[in-house]
């Protein structure tokens, strides 16, 4: 088991290698900033300066072992916009995304996990016919979608909820959280379940079909002859060999909700990482976006990583190999 | 047979059919028979005869599109047919338990084999886990398990087939029941762990004064092991006896093409000989003696389904040429 | 992949009402964008057709210009829906093409070549695979800018992977069967298996995977074009008259972001419900 630990982490480090490489790579040929930086009447030699000052003269693989020294001295570069280093503007936002996705997950995983298993026990019922046709709307939802259809029906036409921004927050732990509040909850409540629909909808498809796979299985038939309730045979042994899927699922669904709090807080104007770097892109601003791409990937090679290991962890037939 | 000896077991016209799109599936169509304490009976047939069927419908576990049509199950003087769910959860696994063909596949594979058993005696008696515990580490010990203190530990794939099976068995005799259906028990195992299951098996009846189902497709196996015999084809009884009824004299053809084929039994001069042909799709069956089509001894009447008939001292076949023989 | 096959496939397929259904709209949409200038009372593209003071204004509901109402800009909302659906449909069906041509070739060329050829095409892909198919194409698009052909590729990109790993697994799968030896003992080139032998095999998983990605590459490209990472202002897709309309939305016009991500939300049902059926009817043949 610690070999395999050792493995997955030197793993892990090698994909955040090329992945840094690909990003820098990708940045350095996408054009210069210096000419967008000043203004159009800068002499040649201001932009020469401009271009030594940042270190833009030098040869690719000098600016990228630069850039890797620097990053792993924690200096990803200082934002064009603010003037604050890159790092610490996208640290301070983390959670913020962070509470917005965990909250999401939870919600779908609350919903999600019962509404799966009862559609699996009782197909014909008319609530399990209605979750999967559920089920197919909301995968087929574009998120940014709902959202506008959320805030529209509970903000602008019923007034109920807050539309933009996070509200109140509460420091725990030095952490400012929303949760927290009631005013926080009231700003959570609409971006969470905006990310949440989608999740939602694969967890429910997900525990429907493993379900159905495992109730098929020969030792469903023996715990039922060992003379266990149907209740037991469903929710202590069916639910635990689902468990896993939906766990690597969730794990990797994880990394998405990451990923999707990009548009749902543009559209709430959630000040988490998304938003930040949704408008330095269109700011223009590099070190911003290239700090978010690789924090971002750092975080999902490591969920990835944790995934692994809880998955093995849950199957005993991998764990004691 | 012993006519003072309790009756564990009463079958009456046991009928279960699958609803299925492509028409009705008459797995088990019109089967009787009666099981005595200490008694272990066979129940022979090939594949898809409804053995199996027959022996989950006793424990009233069948799946929809099946369902039991008609029928009588007398268990101690109950009708197991006629109970609710709830009551017959409370009969499985206490007063009848079920030993599954395929050790492999019948153990849930995320919990260790301790939890299991222990599950299975908690599920009938208010006991403490330490009580538990030590009861199912007896158990393994009894179906010749050793260190089983370490392997209640363990999880189903770290046994071999052999043990996973002792395990079921464990977990089947764990509360003393008063009826052992066993399918195919030793079927997915090697021929000499076979012998080793069976045996133990017997032993364990014997010791209990239970009584057991064994339902198997070799008929050698039940010729060793069991004291009465009722072999299946396309879903009906055709021929019931004991053990020495069944084996020296058989009187339907299907029994005798089946004694014919157990390699040893002929004289060596006979080649090994099989039944030719194949049992029929159980769907829309046609009229008359299912066997017909595969018979040596077909006649004009057998056109017509034959009932089960007295040949003599509790011997009974399905046949018209049976009497004959 | 003979008549009395899809006449088979056919009678199977029809069994399912949501299937049907699927069908029927997805095709539904597809003809309306096809043929969206002849039916769209408005070329919402030409510039000299607009008026400011005709922006906003609510759905008519009857037949005949602004029968949905007029979006920020004075645009027929349902001749802009119309295009707009086009340009969906046109970047969701070309980067469904292009990611699967080149996902199944790169698939099969792992999976029948094993080896090294196999670690590396694997590797790059698995690492693709770690990351969130946004998030890919976000990092093209915001450093390429925005673009018809640029997002096209930026979701090409996405998606070849998925393409790849199934195209692999089945190779494997057929790699072992009899006509692939008979091929080799023919004398056939190992390019010439892998186009003529193998490939034609696998189609049916690849078709599978195929509906689950059109449905989800619209949705992609709807997501950064709303962002304004995806399709140029010039020529909207769904996505980005959404954007516009949410411009507007707290004044209380509702219409120019609601419809519009109806007309999305209906094509990518109608992909989805296709796609699910034909999973279902083609999955026994995965299993021949």
């Amino acid at each position: 088991m610690l070999g395999y630990l050792l493995r997955r982490i030197l793993q892990s480090i090698v994909v955040l290698l090329c992945v840094s490489v690909v990003v820098f790579s990708i940045m350095y040929l996408s054009g210069d900033p210096v000419e967008m930086l000043l203004p159009p009447e800068a002499t040649q030699q201001e932009v020469e300066d401009l271009r030594s000052y940042l270190g833009l003269d030098k040869p690719f693989h000098i600016q990228y072992l630069t850039f890797l020294r620097n990053a792993l001295h924690g200096d990803l570069g200082k934002s064009f916009v603010f003037n604050k280093p890159a790092l610490s503007l996208i640290v301070e936002r983390i959670p913020a995304t962070m509470e917005l996705a965990v909250c999401a997950i939870l919600l779908s995983l609350i919903i999600g996990l019962p509404a799966g298993m009862y559609a699996a026990v009782k197909p014909e019922s008319w609530l399990a016919k209605n979750i999967m046709s559920g089920s197919l709307l909301g995968i087929s939802l574009p998120v940014f979608w709902l959202g506008i259809i959320l805030v529209l029906v509970f903000s602008v036409i019923l007034g109920w909820l807050p539309s933009s921004g996070r509200g109140q927050t509460e420091a725990v732990f030095g952490i400012r959280l929303g949760l927290l509040t009631l005013d926080g909850l009231k700003h959570l409540i609409l971006p969470a379940l905006t990310i949440a629909v989608f999740h939602l909808a694969l967890i429910v498809r997900l525990v429907r079909a493993g379900m159905q796979e495992v109730l098929l299985q020969d030792f469903i038939k023996f715990l039922k002859a060992k003379g266990l309730s149907a209740n037991k045979v469903v929710y202590v042994h069916a639910l635990k060999n689902i468990l896993i899927p939906v766990v690597t699922i969730t794990g990797m669904q994880l990394g998405h909700v990451i990923a999707f709090a990009v548009v749902t807080e543009s559209i709430f104007a959630w000040p988490g990482m998304g938003k930040l770097v949704i408008d330095s892109i269109h700011g223009l601003d590099r070190p911003v976006v290239l700090a978010y791409l690789l924090i971002v990937s750092l975080m999902f090679v490591f969920l990835n990583f944790l995934v692994d290991v809880v998955y093995t962890f849950l199957d005993p037939r991998i764990r004691l190999k | 047979m012993n006519k003072n000896a309790t009756k564990v077991l009463e079958i009456e016209g046991l009928k279960t059919y699958f609803f299925t799109r492509k028409g009705v599936v008459k797995a088990v169509d019109d089967v009787s028979f009666n099981l005595e304490q200490g008694q272990i009976l066979g129940l022979v047939g090939e594949s898809g005869a409804g053995k199996s069927i027959t022996g989950f419908s006793i424990l009233g576990l069948i799946d929809p599109p099946g369902r039991i049509v008609n029928g009588r199950i007398i268990f101690q003087g109950e009708n197991l047919a006629a109970k609710s769910e709830a009551d017959l959860v409370k009969i499985r696994g206490d007063q009848i338990s079920m030993v599954f063909q395929d050790p492999q596949t019948s153990l849930d594979p995320v919990f260790t084999i301790g939890f299991q058993i222990k599950e299975a005696l908690k599920a009938h008696q208010d006991i403490s886990e330490a009580q538990a515990l030590q009861r199912a580490e007896g158990l393994l010990r009894t179906v010749g398990i050793p260190s089983p203190k370490q392997r209640l530990r363990e999880y189903p794939h770290q046994f071999s087939g052999g043990m996973r099976q002792r395990v079921g068995i464990a977990i089947a005799m764990a509360l003393d029941p008063a009826l052992i259906i066993a399918d195919e028990p030793s079927t997915a195992l090697d021929v000499t762990i076979q012998a080793q299951v069976l045996t133990l098996m017997r032993r364990l009846v014997h010791q209990k004064n239970s009584a057991m189902i064994l339902i198997t497709h070799d008929i050698a196996l039940v010729g060793q092991f069991c004291d009465c015999i009722c072999v299946m084809y396309a879903g009906r009884l055709v021929e019931r006896g004991s053990k020495e009824q069944i084996i020296k004299t058989p009187a339907h053809p299907y029994t005798q093409g089946l004694i014919a084929s157990i390699p040893g039994t002929q004289e060596r001069r006979r080649r090994l000989r099989q039944i030719p042909g194949m049992m029929p799709s159980l769907v829309d069956l046609p009229e008359g003696c299912p066997f017909l089509p595969r018979c040596p001894k077909a006649v004009e009447d057998c056109s017509e389904r034959p009932v089960l008939v007295d040949i003599g001292r509790g011997h009974q076949a399905a046949c018209f040429r049976s009497q004959a023989s | 992949m003979n008549l009395s096959g899809l006449r088979e496939f056919w009678e199977e397929f029809r069994e399912s009402k949501s299937g049907l259904f699927g069908a029927a709209l997805t095709l539904f949409l597809i003809l309306a964008a096809l043929f969206a200038p002849l039916i769209s009372p408005q070329n919402p593209y030409d510039l000299t057709q607009l008026f400011l003071e005709n922006s906003n204004l609510a759905p008519k509901w009857a037949l005949g210009q602004f029968m949905l109402g007029s979006d920020g800009q004075g645009r027929d909302l349902y001749s802009a829906i119309m295009y707009g659906l086009r340009v969906s449909l046109y970047v969701g069906l070309s980067s469904t093409v292009i990611s699967a041509i080149f996902g199944t070739l790169m698939g099969v060329l792992a999976g029948y070549m094993g080896g090294r050829t196999d670690a590396i095409i694997m590797r790059i892909a698995d690492i693709q695979l770690s990351f969130p198919a946004i998030l890919i194409a976000l990092v093209i698009m915001s450093l390429w800018g925005q673009g018809l052909f640029k997002i096209i590729i930026a979701i090409s990109v996405v998606n070849w992977v998925f393409y790849a790993r199934t195209a692999r697994g089945s190779t494997l799968a057929e790699r072992e069967k009899d006509y692939v030896d008979s091929a080799r003992a023919v004398g056939m080139t190992s390019s010439a298996i892998m186009l003529r032998e193998v490939l034609p095999n696998i189609v049916a998983p690849i078709i599978v995977i195929g509906t689950v990605r059109v449905a989800n590459s619209i949705i992609l490209e709807s997501t950064l074009s709303f962002l304004g990472l995806g399709v140029p202002i010039t020529e909207p897709s769904l996505g980005s008259l959404i954007y516009e309309g949410y411009q507007v939305l707290f004044s209380g016009f509702w219409w120019s972001s609601v419809l519009p991500g109806l007309a999305l939300m209906g094509i990518v049902l109608g992909v989805n419900l296709l796609g699910d059926r034909l999973r279902d009817v083609l999955n026994p043949r995965l299993k021949r």
